[in-house]
C-alpha cells in the first residue's frame, strides 16, 4: 500500500511523459522529416535554376560594396542609397545601345544576392545618350 | 557507580533546534542545570559546548533520544538493524542510528523510555501507552508480560481532535487483529498540551492518566542508573564508534536471543501485513489499514520518504528525456522552417525578376526602330510608357501584340515630332 502511494508522483510523471511524447514529440519528429523533404525539393528546384543560368556560386547576403563593384563592371554609372528597413535605392545608367544588359542583370539578380526588386518595378528615363534605370532592392 | 556522582549530558533535535542539558547525578537523584538551545546552523557551536561539558567533568555520559518514525517494537532482534531491549523478548528496532556525528554514548528509544515510566503500572489488562514526543505519537499496547503491538504516528498539522481520532482508530485497528480493547491509556507528554488531553478525554471517553516530563529529565533518569542505562540503550553492531563507551559500562546487559518466537508472531503484530478472515470486519479493517498507511505517508520523516524521492528522481529520467527530445525537435523544426522560408523567398524573387526582365525585353523589342522611350514604368503587373514615335503603326501593332488590352495614344508635338503613350496591365 505504501509503495502504491509512494508511486503516485512517479506514475503522474510517467503519464505526463507519455502524453507529451504522443501529443508533442512524435508530431514534431514527423514535422522534422516533412520539413527535410520539403526543403530538399525546393533546394533542387533552385539548383536547377542556377544550372540554367550557369551560375556556380550560391547567393550571398547583400552588401553595398560587393553589389556596387559588380554593377560598375557592367554599367557606366551606378549609385546606391540606403533606405529604411533594409532597402536600397539603386540608380544605374546604361548606354542606349547596350540597354539589353539590364535584362540579364535583373533576371539573375536574386541568384547572386539574397534580395528582391521591390514591387518588381523599374523606372526608366532617357538622359541623352544613356538610359537611367531606377529600382529599389529589398533584402530577403 | 551508585556511590559516585557523575554528569549526564542530554541532547535531542526537534525541528531545526538542538536542545542541550546536563544534570549532576547524586544518590538522591539528578540535579538538572539550565537548558540550552542551538539552531541547526550552530551545530559546531553545539558540539563544542558538549565537548566543553565533557572537559569540565571527569565522569560524563551523553544521552540522546531517537525520534525516528521508523522504529517499532519486535519480539526478536534484527541483526541488520539497531535495537534496544525493552524487557523480556521485546526490542525496539529501527533501521540505523541517526545521531548525525554528534557525540552520543547512550541512545534511547521512546519505547524503552515509555516502558520504564509505566512498567510498574502494567498488569494483565491491556494498556495503551502513548508517548507524545516531537509531535509524534509513539504508541504501544502492553500488558505486564508483553508488548503486543506498536506504531508511530506523526501529528504535524493536525488539530487536537484529529489526533484523538487517530488514537481511537489505532485502538480499533488493534482490536481487529487481537479482539482486545485497551480500556486504559497512559500518556507521557513532553510539552504542554492541556488542550490535547482534554480533547482526548472527551473523544475517547476513557481514563487517561497523563504524565508530563521533559525529554531531558527522562534521559537523565534513563542514564541515572547503570543497570537501567546499560540494558535499555540502542545497540548497533553497525556503529561501534557510537556505542564503544557504552559498551564499557559495568554490568552491561547481554541481550538474550529469543528462539521461541515464531514468524507468525511477527506477522500478527505487523499492521501492514494484517489479513483477517473475519467476514464481518474485512472491509472495515482494510479501510483502517489504508488509513494508517496514508497517515504514515503523510507524516513520515525523511527516512520513510527516501524510496519516494528515489523513485521520483528515477521517474524524472523519461520525463526529462521526453522534454529534451521535444525541445530538440521543436528547435530543429523552427530552424528548418526558417530555411524553407528563405529558399521560398529566393525562388519567388527570382521568378518575379525573370518575369520583369521578360516584360522589359518585350518593351524594348516593341520600340525597335520605330520609337524611342523618354520615360517608362515597367513592372510585373503594369507598364506605362512615354516616348517619341516615328513609325506609329508598327509601334502600335507591336505593343498591342504583346499587350492586347493596352491603351495606345499619340500626341503631335510642335517640332513636327509625335509623342506616344502606352498603358497596359501585364
Amino acid at each position: 500500500m505504501s509503495l502504491k502511494l509512494n508511486g503516485f508522483i512517479p506514475k503522474l510523471l510517467f503519464i505526463v511523459s507519455l502524453v507529451l511524447l504522443f501529443v508533442w514529440v512524435v508530431p514534431k519528429i514527423l514535422n522534422h522529416y516533412q520539413n527535410i523533404k520539403s526543403y530538399d525539393i525546393k533546394k533542387n528546384e533552385l539548383e536547377e535554376t542556377y544550372r540554367k543560368y550557369n551560375i556556380v556560386d550560391k547567393a550571398q547576403k547583400f552588401t553595398l560594396e560587393a553589389f556596387k563593384k559588380e554593377a560598375e563592371s557592367i554599367f557606366s554609372d551606378v549609385s546606391l542609397k540606403s533606405k529604411e528597413g533594409n532597402e536600397y535605392k539603386v540608380t544605374i545608367q546604361v548606354d542606349k545601345n547596350k540597354i539589353e544588359k539590364i535584362n540579364s542583370f535583373i533576371e539573375s539578380l536574386s541568384l547572386h544576392y539574397l534580395v528582391k526588386v521591390k514591387n518588381s518595378e523599374l523606372k526608366l528615363e532617357d538622359k541623352n545618350q544613356v538610359v537611367e534605370v531606377q529600382f529599389i532592392l529589398e533584402e530577403l | 557507580m551508585p556511590n559516585r556522582q557523575y554528569v549526564t549530558i542530554s541532547h535531542y533535535k526537534e525541528r531545526e533546534f538542538y536542545f542541550l542539558n546536563h544534570a549532576i547525578q547524586t544518590e538522591e537523584g539528578f540535579i538538572p542545570k539550565e537548558m540550552e538551545q542551538f539552531h541547526e546552523s550552530e551545530k559546531e557551536k553545539f558540539i563544542e559546548r558538549i565537548r566543553l561539558l565533557q572537559s569540565q567533568y571527569s565522569n560524563t555520559q551523553i544521552a540522546s533520544i531517537s525520534l525516528s518514525i521508523t522504529q517499532t517494537v519486535k519480539d526478536k532482534e534484527d541483526k541488520h538493524k539497531v535495537s534496544a531491549k525493552i524487557f523480556n523478548n521485546n526490542f525496539a528496532v529501527q533501521d540505523k542510528m541517526e545521531i548525525g556525528n554528534i557525540p552520543t554514548t547512550l541512545y534511547f528509544s521512546p519505547f524503552t523510555i515509555l516502558y520504564e515510566e509505566y512498567k510498574k503500572k502494567l498488569d494483565n489488562k491491556l494498556t495503551l501507552l502513548i508517548g507524545y514526543f516531537d509531535r509524534k505519537l509513539y504508541m504501544m499496547f502492553a500488558t505486564e508480560d508483553k508488548i503486543h503491538q506498536s506504531w508511530v504516528i506523526g501529528t504535524r498539522g493536525l488539530s487536537e481532535k484529529q489526533i484523538a481520532i487517530r488514537v481511537y482508530k489505532s485502538m480499533k485497528a488493534y482490536y481487529k487483529i487481537s479482539y482486545k480493547f485497551a480500556n486504559h491509556i497512559e500518556m507521557l507528554l513532553t510539552d504542554d498540551s492541556p488542550k490535547l488531553l482534554k480533547v482526548l478525554r472527551e473523544e475517547l471517553s476513557l481514563t487517561i492518566l497523563p504524565t508530563q516530563n521533559s525529554i531531558h529529565n527522562l534521559l537523565h533518569h534513563m542514564a541515572g542508573e547503570q543497570s537501567r542505562a546499560s540494558s535499555s540503550y540502542i545497540r548497533s553492531s553497525l556503529s561501534t564508534e557510537h556505542t564503544s563507551i557504552a559498551n564499557n559500562l559495568q554490568d552491561d546487559y547481554t541481550l538474550q536471543k529469543s528462539s521461541e518466537v515464531s514468524a507468525d508472531v511477527d506477522t500478527q503484530h505487523n499492521l501492514e501485513n494484517l489479513k483477517l478472515s473475519d467476514y464481518s470486519s474485512n472491509s472495515f479493517v482494510k479501510t483502517d489499514i489504508s488509513f494508517f498507511d496514508k497517515l504514515k505517508l503523510l507524516f513520515s520523516n525523511k527516512e520513510a520518504s527516501r524510496p519516494t524521492v528515489k523513485s521520483t528522481l528515477l521517474a524524472f529520467v523519461p520525463f526529462l528525456f521526453v522534454l529534451g527530445m521535444g525541445g530538440y525537435y521543436t528547435l530543429e523544426s523552427k530552424k528548418e522552417l526558417q530555411s524553407i522560408e528563405m529558399i521560398d523567398s529566393q525562388i519567388y524573387a527570382q521568378t518575379n525578376n525573370a518575369l520583369l526582365a521578360s516584360t522589359l525585353k518585350n518593351v524594348f523589342s516593341s520600340m525597335g526602330k520605330s520609337a524611342e522611350l523618354k520615360n517608362a514604368l515597367v513592372s510585373t503587373s503594369k507598364i506605362n510608357l512615354k516616348g517619341i514615335v516615328w513609325g506609329i503603326e508598327p509601334l502600335r501593332e507591336s505593343l498591342i501584340e504583346h499587350y492586347p488590352n493596352g491603351n495606345f495614344s499619340i500626341n503631335p508635338l510642335e517640332n513636327f515630332m509625335t509623342e506616344f503613350s502606352f498603358k497596359s496591365k501585364v
